[in-house]
C-alpha cells in the first residue's frame, strides 16, 4: 500500500478555464505575503494570482518573510494565468528593519538564497539555528545585495526614520526605494509626503505597494486568527498584535492609483522595478547534477551503453524481441524528453547501494520501464508483467520522471551519505514537506483563539473523520449536539473551514532528494531542521516537480532489511546462500501458506483485510499477488469489482472462457479480452481502467491525460460529471451496456478517490 | 516632604470657554507640561455636566504627556470643590484641575478664596476650567478666555490641520498686564508660545519680541527633558 | 461572549464531573449523580468516561478554594465544640466532649449539625465514636448519623471493610491479596504478625495494626485544633447611651491601629458598626487603597457617615473591626508626621473614594484595542491601586496590559462620553466632510485631515457591524474636532452611514 498522501489536494488555477493575458497595468504590487509567510498571510498563491488576474495585472510580485517556500506557487499559478511572477523576498532582520528583495538576475537570485539560508542555518553568533527561525543582520544583509533591489518598508512609527536612513544608505547600495502603502491609518497623506520627501533626500524613490496580506478584505478575520495563533494569544485580549482594519488586501491598479493620486511616481516605479527584473525561475528548470557522463559520451549514448551491458546479463540467451522493442521505444522517449542524464543518475546511486550490498529496489511510474530492469534499478522483467509498463511511456509530457528507490531502513543512511560525498552537500539536498492544516488542528487552534472551551473544541475535534478532510465539511459537527446556529460557533466553523489547508511550517521530507547544478544554497534556502545535522530546502516535492529540477526519492523500507537478515541468518544456520535474484521463484509450500491466510508478518498481505482475501482469492503465483494486493483496495471494492472477480476464479474459468461484454461491430469484438484477459474480464488495475478508456471509449491521448489528472482532484475539482458522460456515453454508443460502462467509471472515481496502486 | 520646585508665579488659573472648544484643556496642559509638572500624577476633577458637555479626557490623547491621571467623577459642584480642595493637600500631585461647568453657587468668591489659600500652601497648582461659565467674582490671580484658532500649516498635508494654536485672552493677572496672545504648545521643547497677535497688538507690544513680553515664565528648555 | 451567553443553563440532571490533572491527562475528581450513574467514579481517566458518556460535562477542580472552604467550614464548625479541625481533604473532625449536652445528647447535635450543614447547601455525612479513628470510619463507612458507645466500639468496627482503617493504597492492596476483607479479620490476627508485616517501610504511624490501635483507643490521637484567625475587633460597651459616639472613636482607632501593628499588618477594609438601644443596628464601610494603619486617616474615611447621623434614643455599642487587612511594612510610615509620595497618594484615594464612593475615584484601564471606545475605560482606583508602584498604575504609559504600545495616531484630548450623532455633508461614497450640525450648531470645515480606518472587533460585534472612518477636521472658527462616519456607503451593512462627533482636540 503506498503511503498516505502526505498533503491535501492541493488546490490550482486550471489551465483549461480560458486564461488570457493582461495588457501590461499600470501598476505591479510588489508587497505580497502568502501563506507561506507562516500565519502572517492568509491567501494562498491561487486566490492571490485568480484575483489580481480579474483585477487586470499582467504581473504580481511575491515576497514572504525570509522564505523562498511559496515562490513556486505563485510563479505556476502566475504561469496558468498567463501573467509574469516577480520572484522575491521580504527580508525582515533581527531588530525590525524590513526589506522587500527582488533579485535582478539568477545570481542575485542565488545570493538572495544564499543569504536567507545563512540567516535559517546559523545564528547571528553563528551557532547552530533552532528550526523555523531566520536571523538576519544588516551585515548580512550587505554581504549579499549585489543584484538585489532593496526596497526599504518603514516601521509603523516613522519617527527614528530620519536618523536611520543615512545609515542604511551607507550600507546598502543596492537599496534604492522606499516602499509606501497608504492603509487609511489617518495621517497617510502626510506620511507618504514625509517618506517621499526623505527618500528624496537620500536619493531614493518611493514605490507604492498595499502590503498584501490577504487577497480579499474578507480574509481580514483569518489573518487576525493567524495572528493570534502566532502570537498565542486569544483574540479578545490580541489587541494592537491585530491591524487595525482590513485594507491589506490586494487593490486594483485603479484604485491604488486613486490612492496615490498625490504620488504618481510612487506607482510608476513599481513597472520601472519590474522591468530591472530579469529573472524568472524557469531558468532553475534542468538543474541536473554534475554529469555522470564520461567525457566525450552524450548522455544518451552511455544511457544506452550501460542499458545494453546490464541487458546482456538480464537476459543471457539474448534479449527477447519483445523487451527489445520496449528499449528501443523507451530510448526514444527518452531522448525527446531529454532524460538520459536522470536514469544515469539513479543508475550510478542503485549501483553504489549493490557495491555496498545493500538491498535496494526502484518503483515509481519511471522505474516501469525496461530500461530500469535493464539497468538493475528494478527486478520486475517486462518480458512477464507488460501490463505496469504502459505507464512510464504513456505519461504527461510535463510529468517530471519519478523514481522511488527503497533501501534496507538500516543501511539508508549509508547511500545517503554516498550521495552527499559524491555530489557534495551543497549540490545535494532533502526535500522539504509543507505541513498543511488538517481539520483537527485547525478546529482546535481556531477553537482556542476564539474562546471555547476545551471541552467544546474537543468535542468538535472529535468528529473529523480521519485527518485528510479538505473541510468541514467533511466533519460530522451536528454530533456534538453544540448549537450551530450560534453566531459565534459559526465563526468558527467558517474560519477552521479557511484554515484548513493553510500551510503550518514547514518539516523534512522523509527522503527525497533534490541533486542540482549550481550549489544548492543559490537555487532555493536551505533551513536546519529539528534534528542536529539535518538540513533541508524550502521546496517541497511538488515544486520541485513544478521546476523540473532532479528530484529521487531515497526511502527506508525496513523489509529489504528483514530480507537481508533472513538471508544472513539462512547462511548462518543453514548454510544456503541466497539473494533476491537466486531466491525460488513460485515456491509451491509458500503459496500454500499464503491460501491459509498465515501470512503475519509478509509484506503487503499482512493487513487484516489482506489475511481475509487470502484463502478466498487462493493465490497460486505471483500474478495471482499482484492481484491480491491491488484487489484489496477501495477503487475495485467501490467499483464492485472483488466479488465478479472472486466469483469468476472459484468458478475456475481463464480469460478465455469468459464471456466479454462486447462493442457493436464493425468494432473489435475481442478488444476487452485485450485489456482484462488476466484479470478474468474485471478491471483492477488503474491501468486498465485507462485502457478501456482509450479503446472502449476512444478517448484521445489529450482526452485520456485529462481524465488522469482529474482522477488525482476528483474531490477538490467535482468534474466527474464531465468525464463520466463523455465515457458512458461513447461506450454505449460503441455497443456496451449502459451499466457496464457506468460500473466502469464509478471504479476509475475510485482510484481517484483513494490513490491507486 | 516635596520642595517647591520652579513654583509658578500664581497657584491657581482660571479659564474659561465654551464646552464645545478643546483650547482651555490645550492650554492648561501646554502650561503645565511647560512648567515641568509632569510625570507625577495629574488629580482631574469634573462634575457631571462638565463630563456631559464637553467630555472627558482621552487616556490616549493624553498619553504622549506623561502624566498619570487620577480621574474624580464628582456629582455636582460641591463634591468637585471638595474633591479639589483634598487634592490640594496632597504634594505627590503634579497639579489639581478643576472642572465645573457653568456658574454654579457653590463656586463662590469664598470657594475660590479656599482653594486658593491651600493651593498656595501645598505648591500645587489648580487649573480652573469653567466651561459655558460667566467670569464671576474670583480670587484667582489670573483668568483666561480660550478660544481655538485656526491651526498654522500643515506643511506635510496643506489639507489637514496644523499645529493647533488659541487665542487667548488673559482678562485679569494679578501683577502683570492683561491682554491677548495666539497661543501654542510646542511639545518637543516643552514650551508655551505666546505671540501677540499682529491685528490685536498695540505698537509697543507689537514692538517687543512677543514671548518675552509673556506675564509669566512659560518654561522652556527643561534639563534632561 | 457571545458563545457563552448562548450556552443553556445546566441541568442538574446532566452529567457533570470535575477534573484534575493526571500523569496520563484528566482523572475525574467528583462527579455529580448524573455521572455517577454513567460509572463516573473519583480518579477514573475522564477520557474512559467520555466514552462511557459523550454529553459529560467537564470542569476543572479547585483543590486549593476546596481546601481553603474546608477550613472555613471546619472553623465555623466551632458553634459545636470549641476544638475542631480538618481531616484530609474531604472531612472535618470535632471534639466535642462535653459539649453534646447543649444539645440534650448526641442526638440532638448530629441533627442540629445536619440541619445546619444541609442549610449550607452541603450534604454531608455525620457519625459519632469515642475515637477519631472510629468516627472517621463510621461516617464513611457507617449506617449515616452513626452513634457509637465506648462499649459497642469493637464490635462495631469489626464489621467494617479495612479501608474504613485510613489505610493508603498500597496497604490496602497488600491486605486484599491477604484475604483479610474487615477490619475484624485484621483484629483476629496475632499482633506480632501484623506488626512483622507491616512494621518495616518507616510509614510505622501509619501501619494497619496502628490505625486499628487508634481506632480502639489503645493509642491516643488528639486533635490539633488551628488557632482561629486573628481577627481585628475593638467592642467598646457604653454605659449609658450617646448621642454622638465619635469622641470614643479615637481610643478604639488607635486600639485597633495597635493591634494591627503588632501583627505588622494595616487595613484594607473597615467596619464600624453602631448598636442602637431601639435594637437598631448601623454599619459604615470603608477601604483603603494599600494598608493602613494610620489612626487618624482611617477615622477621617468614616467621617462623612456622622454628618447626617440619625441616632434615635442613642448608641450604646460600638464595635469597630478591620475586616481585611494586609501586610505592611513598618517603614512605609515615617516617624517624622510625614509620609511618602505613595502613602499621601494613596491616602488622598482612600479619602476621595470614602466621600464620592470607589466608583467615582478612578485611574485610566486602558484595553488593547483598535477601537476607541472599547481601548478607554477607567477603573475605580482603589481597586486598582496597591500593588506596584502607584505612580505606574496610573499612568497609561504602556496603554493596556499586553505590554504592546499602541500604533501611533492621533488621539483628541477629550472625548465625549458616548460619540454624538451628527449630520454631515460629504461627498459619497468615502469623501471628506465638508459641513456638520452638532447641537443644532451648523460648523463648515476648513481642514480635514484622514480617514483612519478602523473596522469593528468582528469577533464581538455582529456580523453587520460597520467600520468607522475617523477624520480630524478643522472648522472655520479654529475648533478641532473627532468625527466618524460609521460605514461606508453601499458597504452592504444598512442604509446611509451615519456621522457621529467622538472627541474634541485641543
Amino acid at each position: 500500500m503506498p503511503d498516505a498522501p502526505l498533503t491535501p489536494d492541493k488546490r490550482s488555477l486550471d489551465p483549461g478555464d480560458g486564461f488570457v493575458p493582461n495588457p501590461p497595468a499600470p501598476f505591479i504590487e510588489l508587497g505580497v505575503t502568502t501563506c507561506f509567510s507562516f500565519l502572517y498571510g492568509a491567501s494562498e498563491a491561487v486566490d492571490l494570482v485568480l484575483a489580481a488576474w480579474k483585477m487586470g495585472y499582467h504581473a504580481i510580485g511575491v515576497a514572504d518573510r525570509n522564505s523562498m517556500a511559496g515562490v513556486v506557487r505563485m510563479h505556476a499559478e502566475a504561469k496558468v494565468a498567463k501573467m509574469r511572477p516577480l520572484i522575491g523576498t521580504r527580508i525582515v532582520l533581527v531588530d525590525g528593519t524590513t526589506f522587500l528583495a527582488y533579485p535582478k538576475d539568477r545570481a542575485a537570485y542565488g545570493r538572495l538564497c544564499a543569504l536567507i539560508s545563512k540567516g535559517r542555518m546559523a545564528t547571528p553568533e553563528g551557532d547552530w539555528q533552532e528550526k523555523g527561525r531566520c536571523d538576519l543582520t544588516l551585515d548580512d544583509v550587505a554581504a549579499h545585495q549585489a543584484g538585489l533591489i532593496l526596497i526599504l518598508v518603514p516601521a509603523e512609527d516613522i519617527a527614528g526614520l530620519t536618523a536611520d536612513l543615512p545609515r542604511l544608505v551607507a550600507r546598502l547600495p543596492s537599496l534604492t526605494h522606499v516602499a509606501v502603502a497608504h492603509l487609511y491609518r489617518g495621517d497617510d497623506t502626510a506620511r507618504i509626503e514625509q517618506l517621499d520627501r526623505l527618500a528624496g533626500q537620500h536619493g531614493l524613490r518611493i514605490v507604492a505597494t498595499n502590503d498584501v496580506h490577504y487577497h480579499a478584505p474578507e480574509r481580514r478575520p483569518l489573518q487576525d486568527v493567524m495572528t493570534c495563533i502566532r502570537e498565542k494569544v486569544k483574540l479578545v485580549e490580541a489587541g494592537f498584535h491585530l491591524h487595525a482594519n482590513a485594507e491589506r488586501y490586494l487593490k486594483p491598479p485603479e484604485e491604488m492609483i486613486r490612492l496615490f493620486a498625490r504620488w504618481p511616481h510612487a506607482i510608476r516605479q513599481s513597472l520601472v522595478l519590474a522591468k530591472q527584473i530579469d529573472f524568472s525561475l524557469e531558468e532553475l528548470r534542468y538543474e541536473y547534477p554534475r554529469d555522470d557522463v564520461p567525457e566525450g559520451c552524450s548522455p544518451d549514448d552511455h544511457l544506452r551503453i550501460l542499458t545494453e551491458d546490464g541487458a546482456a546479463r538480464r537476459y543471457p540467451d539474448g534479449v527477447p524481441p519483445k523487451v527489445r522493442k520496449a528499449l528501443e521505444k523507451e530510448y526514444a522517449f527518452i531522448r525527446e524528453r531529454d532524460l538520459a542524464r536522470y536514469f544515469i543518475t539513479i543508475h550510478e546511486i542503485v549501483s553504489q547501494g549493490r557495491k555496498l550490498d545493500i538491498l535496494c529496489q526502484g518503483r515509481g511510474s519511471a522505474a516501469n520501464s525496461a530500461v530500469c530492469y535493464c539497468l538493475w534499478i528494478t527486478s520486475v522483467d517486462p518480458n512477464q508483467h507488460d501490463v505496469l509498463f504502459e505507464r512510464f511511456l504513456s505519461a504527461d509530457r510535463d510529468e517530471p520522471p519519478d523514481i522511488d528507490v527503497d533501501f534496507e531502513h538500516e543501511r539508508r543512511e549509508e547511500v545517503i551519505q554516498h550521495i552527499y560525498n559524491r555530489y557534495g552537500r551543497d549540490h545535494a539536498g532533502l526535500c522539504a514537506t509543507v505541513i498543511h492544516y488538517r481539520p483537527r488542528m485547525a478546529i482546535r487552534e481556531v477553537g482556542k483563539v476564539m474562546g471555547l472551551s476545551e471541552d467544546v473544541i474537543t468535542a468538535m475535534a472529535k468528529t473529523v473523520w480521519g485527518s485528510w478532510g479538505r473541510s468541514v465539511g467533511d466533519m460530522h459537527l451536528e454530533e456534538t449536539g453544540l448549537n450551530l446556529r450560534d453566531p459565534h460557533l459559526r465563526r468558527v466553523i467558517r474560519l477552521t473551514d479557511q484554515l484548513i489547508g493553510m500551510p503550518r511550517h514547514l518539516g523534512q521530507h522523509v527522503g527525497g532528494f533534490v541533486l542540482t547544478e549550481h550549489p544548492l544554497t543559490q537555487t532555493v534556502p536551505i533551513g536546519n531542521g529539528a534534528m542536529p545535522d539535518r538540513t533541508f530546502i524550502e521546496w517541497d516535492k511538488d515544486d520541485i516537480d513544478a521546476l523540473g529540477i532532479f528530484k529521487m526519492d531515497v526511502l527506508a523500507l525496513g523489509m529489504l532489511t528483514c530480507i537481508r537478515k533472513s538471508f544472513d541468518l539462512l547462511r548462518a544456520h543453514k548454510d544456503v546462500t541466497l539473494t533476491l535474484a537466486t531466491t525460488p521463484k513460485e515456491d509451491p509450500v509458500t503459496y500454500e501458506m499464503l491460501q491459509k491466510g498465515d501470512s503475519l508478518g509478509v509484506f503487503q498481505v499482512e493487513s487484516r483485510a489482506q489475511m481475509a482475501m487470502l484463502p478466498k482469492l487462493k493465490p497460486k503465483e505471483f500474478y495471482d499477488l499482484v492481484i491480491q494486493v491491488a484487489i484489496v483496495r477501495p477503487g475495485p471494492i467501490q467499483g464492485d469489482m472483488v466479488h465478479p472477480y472472486l466469483k469468476r476464479r472459484r468458478a475456475g474459468e481463464t480469460g478465455e472462457t469468459i464471456d466479454y461484454p462486447r462493442p457493436a461491430p464493425p468494432h473489435d469484438r475481442d478488444e476487452l479480452k485485450k485489456i482484462l484477459g488476466r484479470t478474468l474480464g474485471v478491471p483492477i488495475f488503474q491501468e486498465q481502467a485507462m485502457k478501456i478508456a482509450l479503446v472502449a471509449a476512444e478517448f484521445s491521448g489529450a482526452e485520456a491525460n485529462q481524465l488522469r489528472k482529474a482522477m488525482a482532484t476528483f474531490r477538490a475539482k467535482g468534474k466527474v460529471s464531465d468525464h463520466k458522460a463523455r465515457m458512458v456515453e461513447r461506450m454505449v454508443e460503441r455497443g456496451y451496456e449502459r451499466d457496464f460502462a457506468a460500473r466502469c467509471f464509478s471504479q476509475i472515481e475510485g482510484f481517484g478517490e483513494y490513490g491507486f496502486p | 516632604m516635596l520642595s517647591k520646585p520652579e513654583a509658578p508665579l500664581s497657584a491657581v488659573s482660571e479659564a474659561f470657554s465654551t464646552s464645545r472648544d478643546g483650547a482651555a484643556t490645550g492650554l492648561m496642559l501646554a502650561e503645565l507640561d511647560a512648567l515641568g509638572r509632569t510625570g507625577k500624577p495629574l488629580l482631574w476633577v469634573q462634575d457631571t455636566r462638565a463630563a456631559q458637555e464637553a467630555g472627558v479626557p482621552c487616556i490616549r490623547g493624553l498619553a504622549a504627556l506623561n502624566m498619570p491621571l487620577l480621574r474624580v467623577a464628582a456629582r455636582n459642584a460641591a463634591e468637585a470643590l471638595w474633591a479639589m480642595e483634598e487634592g490640594l493637600e496632597c504634594t505627590s500631585l503634579s497639579a489639581v484641575v478643576g472642572e465645573v461647568w457653568g456658574s454654579p453657587k457653590a463656586l463662590d468668591f469664598t470657594a475660590t478664596k479656599r482653594l486658593s489659600l491651600r493651593a498656595r500652601r501645598s505648591g500645587v497648582p489648580l487649573w480652573l476650567l469653567r466651561p459655558d461659565a460667566q467670569p464671576d467674582l474670583s480670587v484667582a490671580p489670573k483668568r483666561w478666555r480660550v478660544a481655538s484658532a485656526p491651526s498654522a500649516g500643515n506643511v506635510l498635508d496643506p489639507r489637514a490641520p496644523g499645529k493647533a494654536r488659541w487665542t487667548a485672552e488673559l482678562f485679569r493677572a494679578r501683577g502683570a498686564k492683561p491682554g491677548t496672545w495666539v497661543a501654542s504648545h510646542d511639545r518637543a521643547a516643552h514650551r508655551l508660545d505666546l505671540v501677540a497677535p499682529v491685528r490685536h497688538g498695540t505698537v509697543g507690544e507689537g514692538a517687543s519680541p512677543p514671548n518675552r513680553r509673556t506675564p509669566y515664565a512659560v518654561g522652556g528648555g527643561r534639563a534632561g527633558a | 461572549m457571545p458563545w457563552e451567553e448562548a450556552a443553556p443553563e445546566r441541568d442538574p440532571a446532566a452529567p457533570l464531573v470535575l477534573a484534575e490533572d493526571g500523569p496520563h491527562g484528566p482523572v475525574i475528581h467528583a462527579a455529580n449523580d448524573a455521572a455517577q450513574s454513567f460509572g463516573a467514579a473519583r480518579g477514573g481517566r475522564v477520557t474512559d468516561l467520555r466514552g462511557l458518556c459523550p454529553d459529560v460535562v467537564v470542569e476543572p477542580a479547585d483543590l486549593a478554594g476546596d481546601a481553603k472552604a474546608l477550613e472555613r467550614l471546619a472553623l465555623w464548625s466551632r458553634r459545636w465544640c470549641p476544638w475542631s479541625a480538618t481531616d484530609g481533604a474531604d472531612g472535618v473532625v470535632l471534639d466535642t466532649t462535653g459539649s453534646d449536652h447543649l444539645w440534650r445528647g448526641e442526638r440532638g447535635m448530629l441533627t442540629d449539625m445536619d440541619t445546619r450543614i444541609t442549610a449550607l447547601g452541603q450534604s454531608v455525612q455525620l457519625a459519632v465514636a469515642p475515637t477519631h479513628g472510629a468516627a472517621w470510619a463510621l461516617a464513611r463507612y457507617g449506617a449515616g448519623q452513626d452513634m457509637c458507645s465506648p462499649a459497642d466500639l469493637a464490635g462495631r468496627l469489626a464489621l467494617l471493610p479495612v479501608a474504613a482503617l485510613r489505610l493508603d493504597g498500597p496497604t490496602l492492596l497488600t491486605l486484599r491479596r491477604l484475604g483479610l476483607k474487615r477490619i475484624g479479620d485484621l483484629a483476629a490476627l496475632p499482633r506480632a504478625t501484623l506488626e512483622r508485616r507491616f512494621g518495616r517501610d518507616g510509614k510505622t504511624m501509619l501501619t494497619p495494626l496502628r490505625r486499628l490501635d487508634q481506632a480502639l483507643g489503645k493509642l491516643p490521637e488528639p486533635i490539633i485544633s488551628p488557632a482561629p484567625p486573628r481577627r481585628y475587633h475593638v467592642l467598646k460597651r457604653l454605659p449609658e447611651a450617646v448621642m454622638d459616639p465619635q469622641p470614643w472613636l479615637p481610643d478604639m482607632m488607635a486600639t485597633l491601629c495597635a493591634d494591627l501593628a503588632r501583627d505588622g499588618r494595616g487595613a484594607r477594609a473597615i467596619t464600624l458598626a453602631l448598636y442602637r438601644v431601639d435594637g437598631i443596628t448601623r454599619q459604615f464601610h470603608a477601604g483603603t487603597a494599600r494598608p493602613s494603619r494610620d489612626a487618624a486617616h482611617l477615622r477621617r474615611l468614616l467621617e462623612k457617615h456622622f454628618e447626617q447621623l440619625d441616632a434615635g434614643f442613642g448608641f450604646d455599642t460600638l464595635a469597630l473591626e478591620a475586616t481585611r487587612t494586609d501586610t505592611q511594612d513598618a517603614a512605609q510610615t515615617r516617624l517624622d508626621g510625614g509620609a511618602d509620595a505613595e502613602v499621601a497618594l494613596a491616602t488622598l484615594v482612600d479619602r476621595l473614594s470614602a466621600r464620592l464612593g470607589a466608583a467615582a475615584v478612578q485611574v485610566p484601564a486602558p484595553r488593547d484595542s483598535h477601537m476607541p471606545d472599547r481601548a478607554e475605560a477607567w477603573a475605580p482606583a482603589l481597586q486598582r491601586i496597591g500593588k506596584g508602584r502607584l505612580a505606574d498604575t496610573l499612568a497609561p504609559a504602556g496603554l493596556g496590559g499586553g505590554g504592546l504600545v499602541a500604533p501611533p495616531r492621533e488621539r483628541p484630548l477629550r472625548l465625549l462620553q458616548s460619540p454624538e450623532r451628527i449630520d454631515v455633508l460629504y461627498a459619497v461614497p468615502e469623501g471628506p466632510p465638508i459641513r456638520f450640525k452638532w447641537r443644532r450648531k451648523p460648523y463648515l470645515i476648513r481642514k480635514h485631515q484622514g480617514p483612519e480606518r478602523i473596522a469593528p472587533e468582528w469577533w464581538r460585534a455582529p456580523a453587520h457591524a460597520r467600520l468607522r472612518d475617523y477624520y480630524k477636521v478643522e472648522v472655520e472658527e479654529g475648533a478641532r474636532y473627532w468625527l466618524f462616519r460609521e460605514g461606508v456607503a453601499g458597504d452592504g451593512r444598512g442604509a446611509e452611514p451615519d456621522w457621529f462627533l467622538h472627541g474634541i482636540f485641543p
